[in-house]
């Protein structure tokens, strides 16, 4: 549960179809299938990683984990290692209790 | 229209739905964010990972008080578009103002809240296996087994 406090308003959000020209829908397209493949990657591997990695932010680029306490630098070294999948990471905070 | 999610393997025994759709960064790229379905958010929220990822600037200094079950914590509003992928369709885009949290820590996902859910006919369903949003001409039926 997440509740906003206050009286702010609601938050705006619209919605609309959209054709998106061939190249770029096959790009997310492509995109999309890299960000499941680390996904799967990520839930194959999820006890170890957990034990490992809890409190830490991890990424998972190209089929492989980046971790650690600073997300900036795990983003950092996941692009360096793998800059294809930039926009495909799969990332999660671990909490410790988690 | 139907934008599939997936029962995200968060555990050993712990599985959680969840939608994953692109966000757009401050530079005008796209990544894909996995979202939790949570129908008690009143908004939809980035974590700080997922914020610092994006590049997202605050629209104003000033941040808006959320709290959940573990208390309160700092964030801001950002400015961005969601696209989501429909099932056999084209996709749809959401230009959205979301709660992003600033430091790491109160979540371990991103939160999909009433602000985009409230659009749609949410479905989530173990024991069928189903996680999904639904809108215009697809809809979901309740009928005896």
């Amino acid at each position: 549960m997440i509740r906003v406090v206050g009286h702010a308003p609601p938050l705006h959000v619209e919605m609309e179809e959209v054709v998106l020209p061939p190249e770029e829908h096959a790009g997310a397209l492509a995109r999309r299938e890299r960000y499941f493949k680390n996904m799967r990657w990520f839930e194959a591997h999820i006890a170890e990683i957990r034990k490992q990695h809890a409190g830490q932010s991890v990424c998972v680029a190209g089929e492989t984990l980046f971790a650690g306490p600073d997300p900036r630098e795990v983003f950092a070294r996941a692009r360096a290692a793998f800059p294809d999948d930039w926009g495909s990471f799969f990332t999660m905070y671990l909490r410790p209790d988690g | 229209m139907r934008i599939d999610g997936h029962w995200l393997v968060c555990r050993d025994d712990l599985l959680r739905p969840v939608i994953s759709y692109e966000v757009r960064a401050a530079d005008g790229a796209w990544h894909e964010v996995p979202f939790l379905v949570d129908t008690g958010a009143d908004s939809t929220s980035l974590t700080a990972e997922a914020l610092l990822l994006l590049g997202l600037e605050p629209v104003s200094p000033e941040g808006v008080r959320v709290e959940g079950v573990g208390g309160s914590a700092p964030s801001v509003v950002v400015k961005t578009a969601l696209r989501l992928a429909t099932a056999g369709g084209a996709p749809v885009v959401m230009p959205a103002e979301l709660i992003a949290f600033t430091e790491p820590g109160p979540l371990e996902l991103s939160y999909l809240g009433r602000n985009v859910t409230n659009k749609f006919a949410v479905v989530v369903d173990r024991p069928g296996d189903t996680v999904c949003l639904l809108h215009g001409n697809h809809r979901c039926v309740i009928q005896e087994a």
